[in-house]
């Protein structure tokens, strides 16, 4: 199958008060037409930087140093200013984690509907605003067509994620990417938003890459998963793969690290010892290694290759499953 | 003897155009030395304001709470400070809760001070409180920004340690930690009540993290508690259609999904206009007329545990046992 994004060895690069930190470090992954690929990773890892560098959202202070990023076979990063306004939006939406920061405060929910709808598909006001108030009732908002009329600030935080998803599949995009939205709710109203975006791109066919923390919500989503670590991927393959017999050991640590639903637990969780690494110098070798147990010398001088799936010195030899 | 006994716990608090809303709606529950009581519900349940009411940094408006056997209501000035010694808060943020000028050393020390140490033992004491979270004593110099989301949270850790209190509240205490740092503090959280016989009001929205750090377990929704129980039968045989509806919610890794995941429409209503009868009806897919009319009290259900549901199923017989 084509993949409908690619994503080719991308490096981004951050300037900081302290110096350059290279924020994402080489990654690399594909995305197929109706697919889910999870990004799973902690603070640092470059997932959302990942993101925002498809998208073109990065901030001033970030440059894409090398790599690539095609869309249906085109330089994404070569597209001039109105391309990629017709291109975003239309072609490829983005959720993110509070939806206040995707909504305009000052203005309201319908016209933040209607002017993707106006803007993309060349609507006039009546045909948007009809269609606008279907797409909320669609997304579950009572009384859709009169909450046209209200501001976000008047809607509780599921409701707003819920318009954002709404703007998002507005246009029918190929690409859905969503960073963490559903982190900022409640576990009852996460799963409504997850069923949301399950109905959505399930009808439109969109591809999804859908980027957490939660080991949870990525399995319970996405069709494959990508783990990073230290501005890299560390692990891909499919979720059960990923989930049932995890090989990177930063992988399993994450897995053994969250307490169980059922059946017994540990007098104390598996942890691995010290913190995700932050912006700042690197040691060379495997960013994982100072907090792997089972790191050898070769993981503290050279940096693991992706091979078969996992980067990683001691689970490619060992080539041990749990 | 518990150390943290509340009863019929009140606080409302008062909006425009003088509208009361119930944020806490008669709270009962007890934790005993070395046990850690898990409360859970989602945003607006009023569990945080539980924790606040307890430290009176809100006054409640009704109910007594005894902290150590002693009434808190009313207590001002040099009383108010000691009952704070037995009492300790860790919250979500712990950079919002370090003063971000003072060196960690000096932050840990604050405590000490408020104990009464005098000035030449607390050296010694803000070295063993960082080693017994587990922070190297050269940290002490350095400030809060300097160090990590986990290294920060364990000095809140430490300066809540420093006043030797009975109990310390932890109110979504881990959740803005990395998953695999949050193992780590859950685990000191237990080493600490292992060694002191601490006890812990755990509060969280975070239910498999709950499941590992509580004993027992108190589900709160729209300012009451719906269930209460231990880990075993609130985790094990939920009895009230608002914990399972949570607990069905909760998405598990490698758990391969059919079909949709939401037993649970809608949002909690507004705590300012709870509905009639049992506030969880127009969400309950169980609801029958009496749900609409009569309020459930919490009562023993099968199973054991205490429960506010007029159709979760009686006890058999010989299970009648008070959790």
């Amino acid at each position: 199958m084509d993949a409908l994004l690619d994503v080719d060895d991308l490096v981004v690069r951050f300037a900081t008060p302290n110096g350059d930190h290279t924020a994402v470090r080489g990654v690399s992954f594909s995305v197929a037409a109706g697919e889910r690929l999870g990004i799973v990773g902690e603070s640092g890892s470059g997932k959302s930087v990942t993101a925002q560098a498809v998208m073109r959202l990065l901030g001033p202070a970030a440059t894409v140093e090398s790599g690539a990023v095609r869309f249906e076979g085109r330089d994404v990063l070569a597209f001039p200013r109105d391309e990629l306004r017709r291109w975003r939006g239309a072609q490829a939406a983005m959720v993110f984690q509070d939806p206040l920061s995707s909504l305009n405060p000052l203005v309201r929910i319908g016209r933040q509907v209607t002017e993707t709808l106006r803007e993309h598909l060349g609507m006039d006001r009546g045909a948007a605003a009809v269609r606008a108030a279907e797409l909320l009732a669609e997304v579950g908002i009572p009384d859709a067509a009169a909450r046209l009329r209200d501001y976000p600030m008047t809607f509780s935080g599921g409701m707003r994620q819920r318009v954002a998803v709404a703007i998002a599949v507005s246009c029918s995009p190929r690409l859905l990417i969503a960073d963490e939205p559903t982190t900022a709710l409640d576990v009852t109203v996460q799963a409504q938003v997850l069923d949301l975006m399950d109905r959505m791109t399930a009808e439109l066919g969109t591809a999804v890459i859908l980027i957490s923390h939660d080991l949870g919500v990525v399995s319970t989503f996405c069709d494959r998963v990508l783990v990073m670590y230290g501005g890299r991927v560390v692990e891909s393959g499919t979720t059960e793969e990923i989930v049932g017999a995890p090989r990177h050991p930063y992988t399993r640590a994450l897995l053994g690290s969250i307490p169980a639903m059922t059946g017994p637990l540990p007098r104390r969780l598996p942890s691995i010892p010290g913190s995700p690494p932050q912006a700042g110098a690197r040691p060379p070798g495997c960013s994982f290694a100072s907090r792997c147990p089972l790191a050898e010398d070769v993981c503290h001088e050279i940096e693991p290759r992706m091979e078969g799936g996992v980067a990683c010195h001691v689970a490619t030899a060992a080539g041990e499953r749990p | 003897m518990n150390v943290v006994e509340v009863e019929d716990l009140r606080v409302h608090f008062s909006r425009r155009r003088g509208v009361t809303v119930r944020a806490v709606d008669g709270v009962s529950f007890t934790v005993a030395p070395g046990e850690t009581l898990g409360l859970a519900g989602e945003s607006g349940s009023g569990k945080s304001t539980v924790a606040r009411a307890l430290l009176r940094i809100t006054d409640p408006a009704g109910g007594r709470v005894r902290i150590g056997g002693r009434d808190i209501a009313g207590l001002r000035g040099a009383a108010l400070k000691t009952f704070r010694r037995q009492m300790q808060m860790v919250y979500q943020d712990p950079y919002d809760s370090l003063d971000p000028r003072m060196r960690i050393g000096a932050t840990v020390e604050e405590a000490l001070i408020v104990r009464g140490l005098p000035a030449g033992q607390r050296p010694a004491r803000v070295r063993e409180l960082l080693e017994r979270v587990g922070l190297p004593a050269a940290l002490a110099t350095r400030y809060p920004h300097e160090l990590s989301g986990g290294q920060r949270q364990r000095v809140s850790i430490a300066r809540a340690l420093g006043v030797d209190p009975a109990v310390i509240a932890c109110d979504e205490a881990v959740s803005a930690l990395d998953v695999s740092v949050r193992a780590q503090i859950l685990n000191l959280l237990k080493d600490l009540q292992e060694d002191s016989g601490l006890a812990y009001l755990f509060i969280s929205h975070d239910l498999s993290t709950m499941r590992f750090a509580a004993d027992r377990i108190a589900i709160m929704y729209l300012g009451r508690l719906v269930e209460i129980g231990t880990r075993d039968q609130v985790f094990g045989a939920p009895r009230h259609p608002y914990t399972q509806a949570l607990l069905a919610a909760v998405p598990v890794p490698g758990a391969r999904r059919t079909g949709p995941r939401v037993r649970l429409a809608g949002e909690p209503p507004s705590p300012a206009d709870p509905p009639a009868g049992c506030a969880f009806h127009p969400r309950c897919p169980l609801a029958e007329e009496i749900c609409r009319t009569v309020r459930p009290e919490l009562a023993v259900k099968r199973g054991g545990q205490l429960t506010a549901c007029h159709l979760a199923p009686e006890p058999e017989r010989d299970s009648e046992v008070t959790p």
